[in-house]
Formats: C-alpha cells, sequence, structure tokens
C-alpha cells in the first residue's frame, strides 16, 4: 500500500470513529461495539481473528450469542469482510 | 531529492486537491454569505475556514512532511486570494499558519506520550485538540502579521473562524464517507 493510500485509510478510520462516537452512525450498540474492537485489534492489513475480539474489553462481556449476530450483521452491512480463504474465524475491516 | 524527503506525488496531488477545493469553498461560498449577513466583520479573515482543517490532518498524519506538501497550494491560493484582491496581508503568514500547526501537533503529541498513553494512534478528539490550540497561534500570529501589533478583534475572528472549519470539514467528510459507503452498495 503506498504512504498516501495508508494515510487516507487512517483518515477514514478516524473518521468512521467520529461517526460512531457522535451517534451519528446507524449501528446497533453491539455493533458498534464489536466494530471499534475490530478495529482496534485489526492489524496493518485490516485483518483479525474472532477470538481477539472476544477478548477484547469492548466486546469480552457481551452474550456469545449477541456478539456473533453483531458480527454476522456486521458482515451483512459489509462493514466486516469473512476471510475469502473460508479460513476459520478470519476477518477483515472494510475500507469505509 | 523527492525520495530523499520521504515525499510521493500522489500524497502531494491529495493534499493540494484537499486544500484547494476547501479554499474555493470558503472563497466562493462562505465569504459572500459572510458578507451579506455579517457585512460590518472585516475581509479579512472568514468565520468558517475550511482550509485550517486540511492543514490540520495534513500535519497530524503526516508530520513535517504535510507542511512541505501544503506550501506550494497555500502560496498559490494566497497569491490569488488575498495578494489578487489587493487584500493586506503579510508574505509570511501561509508559513506561519503551517508551522503553527505543526507546534500544536508537537505540544498534543507530547502531552499524550507523557501520559503513556496511545502515541502513535490518531483520534478525531486529538485532532480537534490540535486545531483549538493552532487556532488560538494562528490568531495571535495572524492579527500580528496583519497590523505589526495585537488585535484582539481579527485574533477571535481567525481563531473562531479556523475552529470552525475543522469542526465543520470533519463533519463533512463524515457525510461523504455515508453517501460513499451508500452508493457503492448499488454499483
Amino acid at each position: 500500500m503506498s504512504n498516501a493510500m495508508k494515510q487516507l485509510s487512517r483518515l477514514s478510520k478516524l473518521i468512521f470513529e467520529m461517526e460512531i462516537d457522535l451517534g451519528l452512525s446507524d449501528l446497533s450498540q453491539p455493533e458498534k461495539l464489536v466494530l471499534m474492537a475490530a478495529h482496534e485489534q485489526s492489524d496493518a492489513d485490516g485483518q483479525f481473528q474472532t477470538h481477539q475480539l472476544l477478548s477484547h474489553p469492548l466486546s469480552a462481556k457481551m452474550a456469545r450469542p449477541t456478539f456473533f449476530r453483531a458480527l454476522k450483521l456486521l458482515e451483512q452491512k459489509e462493514l466486516l469482510l469473512r476471510n475469502p480463504d473460508k479460513k476459520r474465524g478470519l476477518y477483515s475491516v472494510a475500507e469505509t | 531529492m523527492l525520495r530523499r524527503l520521504n515525499l510521493d506525488w500522489l500524497t502531494f496531488v491529495v493534499v493540494s486537491v484537499g486544500y484547494i477545493s476547501a479554499y474555493t469553498i470558503t472563497s466562493g461560498l462562505v465569504m459572500p454569505l459572510q458578507k451579506i449577513f455579517a457585512p460590518q466583520l472585516p475581509v479579512v479573515f472568514s468565520l468558517l475556514f475550511l482550509p485550517h482543517g486540511i492543514r490540520v490532518l495534513a500535519v497530524y498524519f503526516l508530520g513535517w512532511r504535510g507542511i512541505l506538501y501544503l506550501i506550494p497550494c497555500s502560496y498559490l491560493m494566497w497569491a490569488i486570494s488575498v495578494y489578487g484582491s489587493s487584500i493586506d496581508l503579510a508574505i509570511l503568514s501561509p508559513l506561519a499558519s503551517l508551522s503553527v500547526v505543526y507546534v500544536a501537533v508537537r505540544m498534543v503529541k507530547t502531552f499524550t506520550e507523557s501520559r503513556s498513553t496511545d502515541a502513535f494512534g490518531f483520534s478525531w478528539k486529538e485532532c480537534l485538540a490540535i486545531a483549538a490550540i493552532a487556532s488560538v497561534f494562528n490568531g495571535i500570529v495572524l492579527s500580528i502579521l496583519h497590523g505589526n501589533s495585537f488585535n484582539w478583534i481579527l485574533m477571535i475572528g481567525y481563531s473562531s473562524g479556523d475552529m470552525a472549519g475543522q469542526i465543520v470539514l470533519l463533519l463533512l467528510l463524515i457525510a461523504f464517507m455515508k453517501i460513499n459507503r451508500k452508493l457503492s452498495k448499488f454499483i
């Protein structure tokens, strides 16, 4: 990724966090928490594993069914992307 | 030379387009409205100066290189709008405005590092803190450059315009990204 694209990706992440913090997004509370945790846990390529989110302070106290429902809804809204190789539990954060 | 300074053309184009667009909206839309609704205000400052937001974001994300990327477009817009309209504003003003943003970034980053928080992360609250500090510094420096002495009215005018510009720019970016997300579902 070029330097310009890397900085634009960081900017979009900052704007997205602001959108969520100000309550301007149309996501439910569990979806917001899971998405924030995903943004924080994702590596340089935007990838993360579900077990990383399950241990993250934002989503650790969430009931398992609520967590996986939120994860599924975020996937449907194309904010989180499942790994195309179908590697279990591997997701990536969509460019917003 | 560009490679030695670790600068690249794509970043330069993105930053320049952002700055020139923000400046064009300010001078083409905000300033005429300001002249209609607040004709008593001096024409040297805008109550909603969007380019300040671009300056803060560029220096926040790119560090001192952000200043180098912004110098050409800052002077281009200064030459067109300020010099071209015979407004009495010092030639050093674009450079001074960029320098105060860098000082504000260093101040806030030093503070966050001393509090052992995530010094390498970026947050919108930190960004707004930088914008607020830089807008006050910018107001002081520009009011001095404008009349060779400190002027409270100019200082408050510059500062409030810069801060309002930063907030509105971030809100515009949120709106832009929401629209972009909605449109991308149809493509």
